[in-house]
């Protein structure tokens, strides 16, 4: 960034000079330019105007609306009704719910983390190699990236249903969706699936940085594949891999849609997710407010997250 | 190695084979792994009542047909969801690049009193979570009266501050001597940026258009909040309704999981190198 920035500054030091000898030329000239200066800064205002209108009115305001709301109770259309202070942290907090909501997720969101870092992990060091035809299994190892939740939700309703695919492989009778040990399972597996390909991705990218002549240094030592991965593709992916890791714990704290679909409601024992209680207070209960203070809630968590990202990866990751 | 290899022709034709298959296990691997779209793809064309349970592959081929897709095409609007789909993400594609080439060439080319600054508030709007403004953004659009209108799906998602940065990146990296020639030839700010910025600047923006693709097609939350009627829903609102219903219907919902996947799919596959440098580039130092 520093260095972008030095080198604009720069350029616009050579488009400088080439003004200050046309200033030398005749003195006319240099009003002209100034004055061309001054009209180049007014067209840079109006480029950029589109996008900061656009920014305050879509990301800004909401954000403060958001915190402004949360000292109010809202009416069933969200206009603020009555001004009451912090009592509604106080009510949430008395209550528990946002606790166990805290708790769900963070559960949640490890449990996601850890599947989808393991399996893009597996794939990637499947294709580290490249070889005739990695690219189509390639292809197939990322396509989870094309693929949106809800078509997935479809065929996880089909083979986890009551009278589904997996209970007639195993001709069991077990409701895989209903029941409160195997529905949390049967979740992440799905969304580790949808989540898997960007971190395959990334962690390729990283193994495929690894440079051939080390590779052939271990092969003449004799290592095998396993030395190989610990010892030499993960180190030199460290950045990517914790990328991965913090990644795939935001996404996780962001998705919410396979629970709504798998279970067709957002307010599921044990699932109570924070972005899933931001809906079903907020479009479902009509309690803008309440939906409000977890969303403060899911900013709080998401900015405590990043914090730890930074100051880990000042202490753990290498750069080459 | 090679020297090696040459001197023992047996042991390399056997490593040659063990790559062969390798190769075969890895694209097996790949088989297994996209299950959920097979399952989707094969279970569509059998008939609902085969599908309680596993049926073998005789039945599954012997009762082919086209039923389920026939009731799905009959009963619900397809290709008015798709052509929403499709009207979203060519509004927001276009918003996000006309706005962002000209917000990120102020930024890379121009000079102007605040720049920093202005150049800081990008960088934190991306950093706010966009969950957390769903719901006053919600209320500020059902207050402009915008709900269930092309207008609302799209007016939230008209910049990207990603896509500044991305673009900004790449005006940066272009010549200077080159914007010199064309200054001393009398080519002006606009006219530089038409001429010469944006078009070296392809590779970019269509690694990023091919993105947002993707991810508007797929958008659910946004959608299922402004869409309030039936007609102005997309692809992902009108198939989701398909799956939650009471009772099972498996055929039809895996034929509504078809048409929902294909698009992006097919995109995926011609244009995935373009989607990858554009996720691989600037996210991850190293």
């Amino acid at each position: 960034m520093i260095d972008d920035t030095l080198q604009g500054q720069s350029f616009t030091h050579t488009s400088e000079r080439i003004m200050g000898s046309m200033e030398n030329f005749d003195s006319q000239s240099a009003a002209l330019a100034g004055r061309r200066r001054h009209r180049r800064e007014n067209w840079a205002y109006l480029f950029i105007l589109p996008v900061m209108l656009a920014l305050s009115a879509f990301t800004f305001y909401p954000f403060l609306r958001g915190i402004y709301l949360t000292l109010f109770v809202t009416d069933k259309i969200g206009n603020t009704a009555k001004f009451v202070g912090f009592s509604n942290y106080e009510r949430i907090w008395k209550s528990g719910a946002l606790m166990e909501s805290m708790g769900d997720t963070l559960k949640y969101a490890l449990a996601i983390c850890a599947g989808t870092f393991l399996l893009a992990l597996v794939l990637a060091y499947l294709c580290v190699d490249k070889k005739k035809g990695s690219r189509i299994y390639q292809t197939m190892y990322s396509m989870p990236l094309a693929i949106a939740t809800a078509p997935i939700a479809a065929v996880g309703t089909y083979i986890f249903g009551k009278y589904g695919m997996l209970n007639g492989l195993l001709g069991t009778n077990v409701t895989w969706l209903g029941n409160e040990h195997t529905k949390f399972i049967c979740l992440v597996i799905l969304v580790c699936w949808c989540n898997c390909g960007s971190s395959f991705i990334y962690l390729l990218v990283g193994f495929r940085n690894v440079p051939d002549e080390l590779i052939e240094c271990a092969n003449i030592d004799g290592a095998n594949a396993f030395v190989k991965f610990f010892k030499i593709y993960l180190p030199i992916a460290s950045p990517q891999v914790f990328y991965v890791i913090f990644l795939n714990i935001l996404t996780a704290f962001k998705s919410f849609t396979m629970i709504k679909m798998l279970f067709n409601s957002t307010n599921e024992p044990g699932l109570r997710v924070l972005n899933s209680q931001i809906y079903q207070m907020g479009f479902v209960q009509n309690r803008f407010e309440t939906a409000c203070i977890y969303a403060l809630a899911l900013c709080l968590l998401i900015f405590l997250v990043t914090r730890i990202q930074f100051i880990l990866e000042k202490r753990m990751v290498h750069y080459q | 190695m090679t020297n090696e290899r040459a001197k023992r022709p047996g042991r390399a034709k056997s490593m040659k084979k063990r790559e062969r298959a390798g190769v075969w296990i890895k694209l097996l691997i790949g088989v297994c792994f996209i299950t959920p779209v097979l399952i989707a793809l094969v279970f569509s064309f059998a008939p609902n009542e085969k599908l309680y349970g596993v049926p073998t592959i005789g039945t599954l081929i012997e009762s082919f047909t086209f039923e389920n897709y026939r009731w799905v095409f009959y009963n619900i609007p397809v290709f008015k969801y798709l052509s929403n789909s499709l009207q979203m993400c060519v509004v927001i594609i276009l918003a996000q690049t006309v706005l962002g080439c000209l917000a990120a060439y102020a930024f890379s080319n121009l000079r102007f009193r605040g720049k920093d600054v202005l150049f800081q508030v990008i960088l934190i709007a991306m950093m706010v979570p966009g969950e957390v403004c769903t719901i006053a953004n919600f209320l500020t659009v059902r207050n402009m009266g915008l709900i269930s209108t092309l207008g609302g799906l799209t007016i939230t998602s008209l910049v990207s501050c990603h896509a500044i940065f991305m673009l900004r990146q790449s005006f940066k990296s272009l010549p200077k001597e080159m914007r010199e020639a064309a200054t001393l030839d009398g080519c002006g700010e606009f006219r530089y940026m038409l001429q010469f910025a944006i078009p070296l600047s392809v590779p970019t923006i269509s690694s990023l258009a091919i993105t947002t693709f993707i991810g508007v097609y797929n958008m659910y939350l946004w959608p299922l909040l402004i869409s309030r009627s039936p007609d102005m829903y997309t692809v992902q609102i009108g198939m989701s309704l398909l799956i939650s219903q009471e009772v099972p219907t498996y055929g039809r919902s895996m034929a509504g999981a078809v048409l929902c996947m294909f698009i992006p799919i097919i995109v995926f596959v011609i244009f995935q190198s373009y989607m990858i440098k554009g996720m691989t580039k600037g996210a991850v130092k190293g």
